[in-house]
């Protein structure tokens, strides 16, 4: 499904990721783990198709299609989708509007039909239930004034609508007690199908035990240093990241 | 200290030896002409204003007029249409609607047929030896400039309204303010709206000149909002490219009255608005905001003054600007709180978007206080648009057209949902959304 070959990605003249290799089939969950300034944020940017992360070598394919040329907004459409770690809040649009212009968007690009108001407004209420969202978040403007577990829950809510193939969880847990986690996990696990791949970057292990990966990825210093099953997150969190950086060396 | 010797410009010239021959076809009795003649002299000694003037610094007109030449008055129109689709913004609400072309009350063309008992709606010409509207003019604390003295010696009419107390006006009023003609001219109205002790109306202007030359207009708007009373008004500047526009308003608020204000320009023009607003009487309410989406060479000023000359009285000024190509916004916002007038709350915020290298906003605001226990505030921000919610917007399927232009209405919409929730705001934010080619609201399209 999603093939990341000998990725080496600038920001600003500056190499952050400097080779990276990474492969996922369907219905895996992969995590990354890593210490700050390892490269965590800057491979979900670079997935996402952010302007500005610079693709310098190296190939992202996605069921075979190369990505590295393709806009945010199309990568969306084939099927991508990034949870950010902090949703930008945006003043004036309403979360309602914003998501039937983002569904419909994504629904033509897929070859689907526009859904209409009332079929849009008889989804959205569906799936905003299952997170706990009012109606009076939806017609607040997006994420504007939003708690952290609110701009959580609405990354889901959008996950939910847009239904990729592919998902990047940008540190999902920052910003949420246990309580406001639980409820963002339940909704991601939800998701979880064999259709579907999610890639889980977080510092900490805390996440994974509400999102269970099948494999577990420690980036340090722009690159992939050790990969193993569920259990390295627990190394982790007990030896630290030190220990595992000597290790890879 | 006398004015430096400037060598009169041509349209000058033609405004004060024009003014003799042009009286005649002027309203009022023998009294006017006399108020005329003084306001004419006043705009013999100024001209017109330029650059070197504080509040024109930004809006020369003496420079946008200089090779324009001398104007002719302009004559009556049988008919006119708005040269621009925005004119027509409110056309899905119930209301009253007043035609003026080339600055005449049309009555023909104007539906004002069934309004409530209390509310007299006639024209300037008709009202102008009226006590209450000599009045409201005499108790206007200005602008007195040399335009607004221009205007006085010109103005051939205009509309004058004035709701008695305890009336609420069941529907919006809609000024449409239309113009036509192919050679250049000038013409100046004036207007009254009094809302008296516990009344209530929500006035509306559209504006959009159909001119293939150019058109000099000035309008003068004397508001006076009584105690408890409240006024509503949103007003559209919609003109086309050769039209120069220079808008005056002075409002005068009463105690505990409720005044909102929301003017939008999306025309082609050149435009100005000079707003003074008095706050006459305790424990008013003022919120006075602006809207600018300006493309190609249009010039939109806003320049502001509002006089907190008593206590217990909250304002918000509230300007926005979304500028393309070489377009430029003005704004020019000035607090005064007197001496005494403490428990004051005033926040005034100027903030701009620039989508065009080209494009130019200026922005000034000031405070100036003499009380010592207020609350006031002021900041502008000028930038460009956040490539941060871009990308978000972009991450979720949305391309980059569709992206900005999202972010752009929502700018300009955040203002709209302070003035209010109703069928004008709406009409107002379909609008700004088939200007900016932005989706439209969806939690206004369903009940939710």
């Amino acid at each position: 499904m999603l093939e990341i070959k000998d990725l080496h990605v600038e920001v600003g003249g500056k190499e952050i990721l400097k080779g990276i290799n990474l492969t996922l089939n369907p219905g895996e969950v992969h995590a990354v783990m890593g210490p700050n300034g390892s490269g965590k944020s800057t491979l979900s940017y670079t997935l996402a198709g952010r302007s500005g992360y610079d693709v310098t070598g190296g190939s992202i394919l996605f069921n075979g299609k190369d990505l590295t040329d393709l806009e945010p907004n199309e990568r969306a459409a084939a099927g991508v989708f990034l949870a950010f770690q902090y949703p930008t809040e945006v003043p004036g649009v309403t979360t309602m509007t914003f998501l039937k212009t983002a569904l419909n968007a994504v629904r033509v690009a897929r070859g689907e039909d526009e859904l209409d108001a009332v079929r849009f407004l008889k989804l959205v209420r569906e799936k905003a239930k299952a997170l706990n969202i009012t109606d009076d978040m939806l017609k607040r403007p997006l994420n504007v004034g939003f708690s952290g577990g609110e701009k959580k829950r609405a990354e889901t809510l959008q996950m939910a609508l847009l239904e990729p193939t592919f998902a990047v969880l940008d540190e999902t847990d920052s910003g949420l007690d246990v309580d406001a986690m639980r409820v963002v996990a339940e909704g991601v696990n939800a998701l979880r199908s064999p259709e579907r791949s999610m890639l889980v970057i977080t510092h900490y292990q805390r996440l994974l035990d509400h999102i269970v990966p099948d494999h577990v990825h420690i980036l340090s210093g722009g690159r992939i240093v050790k990969s193993g099953p569920k259990d390295l997150a627990r190394e982790v969190e007990e030896s630290g990241y030190a220990d595992i950086k000597s290790d890879a060396a | 200290m006398a004015r430096p010797a400037i060598q009169p410009l041509e349209i000058e010239t033609g405004f004060v030896d024009g003014h003799a021959a042009a009286t005649a076809s002027l309203p009022g009795a023998a009294s006017q002409g006399a108020e005329r003649e003084n306001a004419i002299k006043v705009f013999a000694a100024d001209g017109l204003p330029h650059r070197r003037l504080e509040e024109y610094r930004y809006f020369d007109l003496r420079q946008m007029l200089a090779k324009v030449g001398p104007l002719a008055l302009t004559p009556a129109a049988e008919d006119a249409a708005a040269s621009d689709d925005a004119a027509d913004v409110f056309a899905g609400i119930d209301r009253y609607v007043a035609v003026v072309i080339n600055g005449r009350l049309d009555r023909l063309k104007s539906d004002l047929a069934g309004m409530p008992e209390g509310v007299t709606f006639t024209s300037y010409a008709e009202a102008v030896e009226m006590d209450w509207v000599k009045a409201a003019f005499d108790s206007s604390e200005g602008p007195h400039d040399s335009v607004a003295a221009l205007n006085h010696a010109y103005a051939a009419d205009g509309v004058a309204v004035r709701v008695s107390a305890g009336v609420a006006v069941d529907k919006p009023i809609e000024v449409r303010w239309l113009s036509a003609g192919d050679t250049g001219t000038h013409y100046h109205a004036r207007n009254v709206v009094v809302v008296e002790e516990g009344a209530n109306l929500t006035l509306l202007e559209t504006r959009a000149d159909d001119a293939s030359a150019p058109v000099f207009a000035t309008n003068a708007l004397r508001l006076v909002v009584g105690d408890k009373a409240t006024l509503h008004h949103a007003a559209i500047y919609a003109d086309g490219e050769a039209s120069v526009r220079v808008a005056q308003k002075s409002v005068t608020l009463g105690e505990a009255a409720n005044y909102q204000t929301l003017g939008l320009a999306v025309g082609a023009g050149r435009a100005r608005t000079g707003e003074h607003v008095h706050f006459a009487g305790e424990n008013a309410k003022g919120a006075i905001n602006g809207l600018s989406l300006l493309h190609g060479t249009a010039v939109m000023d806003n320049t502001l003054f509002v006089d907190h000359a008593v206590p217990n009285c909250d304002s918000e000024e509230t300007f926005r600007s979304v500028l393309d190509d070489a377009s430029r916004g003005v704004f020019q916002g000035s607090i005064l709180v007197r001496k005494h007038a403490q428990k004051i709350d005033s926040q005034m915020q100027a903030r701009a978007l620039l989508l065009s290298r080209k494009a130019e906003m200026d922005a000034k605001p000031m405070l100036e206080i003499y009380a010592d226990d207020v609350i006031c505030a002021h900041g502008s921000a000028i930038g460009e648009p956040d490539q941060n919610a871009i990308f978000y917007l972009m991450s979720r399927g949305i391309d980059e057209k569709t992206a900005r232009a999202l972010l752009v209405a929502g700018f300009l919409d955040d203002v709209v949902d302070g003035f209010g929730t109703g069928e004008i705001a709406v009409a107002l934010k379909t609008l700004l959304a088939s200007r900016l080619g932005a989706p439209e609201d969806t939690a206004q399209e369903v009940v939710l």
